[in-house]
């Protein structure tokens, strides 16, 4: 059997709860890769992480891994709000090991996947699963899944609600499991700042559909004809966007954060539309690019666009500073 | 390791299962020496049977189990052969039992009396009355009466009584009471609604025992022809129940009519006074 | 009135100058009852178990016929034993009845529907992440049953409890059954039968005395579990 470079084939995926669905035509996900899921509460992240750990078959479409359709211990996944075991802190992680008979080794290993997620062995070996601050559980469940050094790590919303100590210290275990293992990181979160520095791509989901992938900015629905060709959706704080004719009323546009000029000033005489009044949220550097990702509130919505680190110094962008936002009707995209 | 430990406790406890109800069920089986005997709440309640049992087995060998219930359910009991012998005081229905073929060789062993009792007031007059006339003025007068009301020899006893003195038996009267309980649970039913029901003396003694002597309800009319309360044994039919230990049973019997039962039965006593009175025939 | 007071006193005489009648029946009750409940977990917690955790036709109904039988009367239990059991019935030449044995199967009957019920409940209430836990770090179908069964102990052991607590208590079917046979089939609750019936209510309060010190005991054996695991 030949093995192509892709751990995750999916393909026409369909499945409901209810009024919501997931549909997923294609997606693929390289071996080795860091690929990031974001998108806003009951855009199908949590379901779309349950079909790739296995725990329950799509009603229609497939997930092929590693090029077959059983995935049994190597994709395992921790959920927001994991479940530890009634038992100690040991029996908790060593349990994924046990089920498999592999004993060799197995206080060591343990002690080894607890110091990974930075958790005294000493101290916390013997706790009882109530005697774990909520960060602590949440690595103790970390650490029962790294030990067992799986080809694909599935996280669904591993730092939300975490005290800084454990956010940094699942990260650092999440980082070095890439690094030592080659490990497949699939991570969702709606938090991108911080997606953005673990992962190499991100996709978006809205309402079920995949939207967009990377930084794109998702402006949703519903959209409304104002004249001529001339269409506009309204933000929560009563600024307007204008985009040219959609493809359905109330799908989100993609606007991508290239297409966006920053400006001190207001400018006049341009063919864009769209001046859009923003402050500066925050600033992150994207890797050694030389770019810099400016993350700005817009009328109570959150849209980010790119400049160089020149021009930021230049033009002196620092967080909390009032900016304009530039681009045409036409930069706004449907799938 | 540890689901193995779980299956060998199931395992075990299993076997301990099987090896103690098997002891059990072998324990009669070995010591075949055991009589099995229904008898009615009064000779249990007294205490007579626990005074009885060791004299008989020191005499027999034989070890008397009983179990102390109604005379209704006793007799039931003889009829499904789940014991060897019966000891009753319920005329009619032992006599239907043998009329049946459930029961043989019914011998009469002891009597005791039965005494109509009520309020010291006495609201419908009946003190020192014949049993007969005493039952009519209370009926005549509506004054509250408990009954048994429990299929047990002393409601067979009441039941006739009714009939003799030529009335219908009450069951829907307001004054009546059927309590469908126990002689003292009765006794307390007639004691507060200050009524009069009719009780056998070992019974009234204790009640008068447990009252410091002073009881609410006294001994209105007693040793009355009518008031004698006879008892049995009754063989269960070894013909119609392959399993009955008809030999012990017999034995039983013979030792209960024999001079040293009868004596040990008339020097039976309770709070100082003798209940029950031999009189079996030779 | 006073008999309460004198029954408190009774009991501790009892227990204390070592009565061998009351300690017969304390010993038949404790028997009858430990092998009752021992054989009534064996069989119906893996009943228990299925019931909650597989889904299969008629599920719902089994389950609110099993819910149903925990009001059964334990005198109707003791009929209907008794009526398979008599030396005319179906069971009669098992020579059950009158024995210890014959009580202990009325019990297990009486008790099953509580293991089964509060098993089904303990499993049902678990929390819904732990089968996914279980898949995700790699459990086999039986280990998973194996896990779930664990990871619901405090509620068995509450169901253990609860069950223990009907079994010594009931007096239907040690009675109907058993025959109220001194030293041998005298229960705690049927020697409070004959005790109240011949008015010694003292002597029925003092039994029932013991009767709690030993569920009390239970109790308290289940709580220093709890706080053990």
């Amino acid at each position: 059997m030949i093995k192509n470079n892709y751990l995750y084939e999916i393909s026409g995926i369909e499945h409901s709860y209810g009024e919501f669905t997931l549909r997923i035509p294609e997606l693929k996900i390289e071996r080795g890769s860091a690929v990031g899921l974001s998108g806003p509460n009951g855009s199908g992240k949590s379901t779309l992480i349950r079909l790739m750990s296995f725990l329950e078959k799509p009603h229609t479409g497939n997930i092929i891994f590693n090029g077959s359709s059983d995935s049994r211990l190597r994709a395992t996944m921790m959920q927001q709000d994991p479940y530890l075991l009634k038992r100690t802190v040991y029996d908790n992680v060593s349990y994924g090991l046990k089920v498999k008979n592999d004993y060799k080794d197995i206080k060591k290993r343990s002690a080894e996947a607890l110091e990974r997620v930075n958790l005294s062995h000493i101290k916390f070996m013997h706790r009882k699963w109530f005697e774990l601050s909520g960060g602590e559980a949440k690595r103790v469940a970390l650490a029962s899944r790294l030990i067992l050094k799986p080809e694909a790590l599935l996280l669904d919303e591993p730092v939300a609600n975490v005290d800084t100590e454990s956010s940094r210290a699942i990260i650092n275990a999440v980082k070095w499991t890439r690094e030592e293992h080659s490990t497949t990181l699939i991570i969702s979160s709606h938090d991108l700042t911080w997606l953005n520095s673990v992962t190499d791509h991100i996709w978006k989901l809205y309402n079920g559909k995949l939207a967009g992938s990377g930084n794109a900015n998702l402006i949703p629905g519903p959209w409304i004809e104002e004249k001529n060709n001339l269409w506009h959706t309204t933000l929560p704080e009563g600024a307007k966007i204008y985009s040219s004719e959609p493809s359905d009323c109330n799908a989100p546009a993609i606007l991508h954060p290239h297409d966006i000029i920053l400006s001190e000033k207001k400018l006049t005489g341009t063919s864009a539309v769209n001046h859009l009044e923003a402050r500066v949220n925050l600033l992150a550097a994207e890797g050694n690019s030389g770019r810099i990702r400016v993350e700005t509130e817009v009328s109570g919505r959150i849209i980010s666009c790119y400049i160089t680190e020149t021009s930021a110094v230049k033009m002196n962008i620092i967080p909390g500073k009032k900016v304009y936002l530039i681009f045409k009707a036409t930069s706004l995209v449907w799938d | 390791m540890k689901k193995k430990s779980i299956i060998h406790i199931i395992i075990l406890s299993v076997l301990m299962t099987v090896m103690l109800s098997s002891s059990v069920y072998s324990a009669d089986k070995k010591g075949d020496k055991i009589l099995m005997m229904a008898t009615t709440t009064s000779t249990d309640d007294t205490g007579l049977l626990d005074y009885l049992a060791p004299e008989f087995k020191k005499d027999t060998g034989i070890e008397l189990r009983w179990t102390g219930v109604g005379t209704g359910k006793a007799i039931q009991m003889g009829v499904n052969c789940d014991v060897d012998v019966l000891l009753v005081h319920d005329p009619d229905a032992e006599k239907k039992l043998i009329t049946d073929g459930n029961g043989l060789n019914r011998k009469e062993l002891m009597y005791n009396d039965f005494v109509i009792i009520g309020p010291k007031t006495d609201p419908a007059r009946i003190k020192k009355m014949t049993v007969v006339k005493a039952m009519k003025t209370i009926a005549a007068k509506k004054a509250y009466f408990a009954s048994r009301g429990d299929k047990s020899g002393t409601h067979a006893l009441e039941l006739k009584l009714w009939k003799t003195a030529g009335l219908g038996t009450p069951d829907k009267e307001t004054w009546y009471l059927q309590t469908g309980q126990g002689m003292l649970a009765t006794i307390k039913v007639a004691t507060e609604k200050e009524g009069y029901t009719i009780t056998d003396r070992g019974t009234y003694i204790k009640y008068s025992a447990t009252n410091r002597g002073n009881p609410p309800l006294v001994i209105l009319v007693e040793k009355d022809n009518n008031l004698f309360n006879q008892y049995a044994a009754i063989e269960v039919n070894p013909a119609k129940c392959s399993n009955v230990k008809n030999n012990l049973a017999k034995e039983f019997i013979k030792w209960m009519a024999s001079a040293k039962g009868q004596k040990l039965i008339k020097n039976f006593k309770l709070e100082g006074k003798q209940l029950f009175t031999p009189n079996a025939k030779k | 009135m006073e008999f309460l007071a004198e029954g408190f006193f009774s009991a501790f005489t009892l227990l204390f100058q070592g009565h061998a009648e009351t300690y017969d029946a304390i010993f038949t009750t404790l028997e009858v009852s430990s092998f009752a409940i021992l054989i009534s977990l064996i069989i119906g917690l893996p009943l228990g178990f299925a019931l909650s955790y597989y889904n299969f036709p008629g599920k719902r109904h089994i389950r609110a016929v099993v819910d149903t039988l925990l009001a059964l009367p334990t005198v109707i239990v003791g009929l209907l034993v008794y009526a398979f059991i008599t030396k005319k019935g179906p069971l009669g030449d098992l020579n059950l009845l009158f024995q210890t044995s014959g009580i202990i199967v009325g019990q297990i009957i009486l008790v099953i529907p509580v293991v089964i019920s509060l098993t089904a409940s303990g499993i049902e209430s678990l929390d819904e992440r732990l089968k996914s836990t279980l898949i995700t770090l790699g459990a086999s179908p039986r280990r998973i049953l194996l896990s779930t069964l664990y990871e619901s102990r405090f509620a068995v052991m509450t169901a253990a409890a609860t069950a223990y607590g009907r079994a010594i208590s009931e007096v239907g079917v040690s009675m109907m059954v058993g025959g109220n046979i001194k030293w041998h089939t005298r229960t705690i609750t049927t020697a409070i039968t004959l005790e109240t019936g011949k008015g010694e209510f003292a002597m029925g309060i003092a039994l029932g005395i013991v009767l709690l010190l030993i569920s009390f005991a239970v109790n308290w054996a289940l709580i220093f579990f709890r706080k053990r695991a």
